[in-house]
């Protein structure tokens, strides 16, 4: 997956190193804002997801999640959405797997909606949050792939049901009657 | 009488809430989760839309009938209104369950007093200085001969 690197502005000319642009100027969006895109990335009804993890996203964020990175435990997750303990552990594996949630480090539990897609605070703060964790995309995953896979070959068998096959011929104006 | 001071559904209404529970409490299937996502991104939070169920049952990845099953029990919700045939439109309380910072907003305004025009409102607008002295101010015309 391509991520961003280091990058500098370079004069294509001389070659030489251009200094890092003018600070930018404060705007109105340095307000709070809430940011729900709908961009490039993996819309979230095409992810198969589960009743479990729709609750899980729906609970994060209602904690706090969009806008910072919050400690969030099975136990009460669970209690929250009333699944039991393996449940919400799967529902978080399977966010994370997606990008749909970020671990701030491996062995934490502390966890962030991907700032790409959800977002609940300054656009300074966002621009921080998006360099330190580098969001990557929200890509689908096997389940969602075949899901989709499953889902368009339905469509696919549906429309061919309905396409209306050649005209049977009728044996019997053929053959000038029944063979009874 | 405000808003705030109004009965809305069966509770009285709580401007911090404004009367839409957050939505992991109301034991939405995955289906019928999708399906609300599916509507938000298609603008129905502001108008309602055409949908077509099968194409909701394409994006979404379920059957029809698991589609119409799940518009009748978001429509029993009050969650997705209907108001045509064919047509959807999201209940627009759902829209401060995913704006938090502006259904806070929305609620002190409702709790907030009223703006009231006073003595000075009422009366013409005064007219500047500037404005005033512009007015006096006599220009020559230039002779053309």
């Amino acid at each position: 997956m391509a991520r961003r690197g280091n990058i500098a502005l370079v004069d294509l000319g001389s070659g030489a190193v251009l200094p890092a642009p003018k600070p930018r100027t404060p705007h109105t969006m340095d307000g709070s804002y809430t940011l729900n895109a709908y961009t490039d990335d993996a819309p979230l009804y095409s992810l198969a997801l589960s009743g479990a993890e729709w609750a899980t996203i729906d609970w994060v964020r209602s904690n706090g999640g969009a806008g910072a990175a919050v400690k969030v435990t099975a136990g009460a997750a669970a209690e929250a959405i009333h699944v039991t303990e393996t449940t919400a552990k799967t529902a978080l594996a399977r966010l994370v797997k997606l990008n749909i949630l970020l671990k701030t480090s491996p062995r934490s539990s502390t966890y962030q909606l991907n700032p790409r897609r959800f977002w609940e605070g300054s656009g300074e703060a966002q621009v921080q949050a998006c360099r330190r964790l580098d969001p990557p995309a929200i890509t689908p995953d096997k389940k969602a792939i075949d899901a989709a896979k499953k889902a368009a070959a339905k469509a696919e068998e549906k429309a061919a049901a309905k396409t209306p096959g050649p005209r049977r011929v009728d044996s019997r104006t053929t053959t000038g009657g029944t063979s009874r | 009488m405000s808003a705030a001071t109004h009965g809305y559904g069966h509770g009285p209404f709580d401007p911090e809430a404004l009367g839409m529970p957050a939505v992991y409490t109301l034991n939405l299937s995955a289906a019928q989760r999708s399906i609300l996502e599916w509507l938000t991104s298609q603008g129905a939070v502001f108008d309602p839309i055409a949908a077509d169920v099968e194409q909701i049952a394409h994006d979404c990845g379920t059957s029809v009938s698991t589609v119409y099953e799940s518009l009748a029990r978001l429509e029993s919700l009050n969650l997705v209104d209907h108001p045509d045939p064919g047509s959807y439109r999201i209940n627009p309380r759902y829209f401060f369950s995913s704006n938090p910072e502006i259904r806070r907003l929305v609620g002190e305004a409702l709790a907030a007093p009223e703006i009231t025009p006073d003595a000075r409102a009422e009366a013409p607008r005064k007219v500047g200085n500037t404005d005033a002295r512009r007015r006096r101010t006599i220009k020559a015309v230039r002779d053309e001969e």
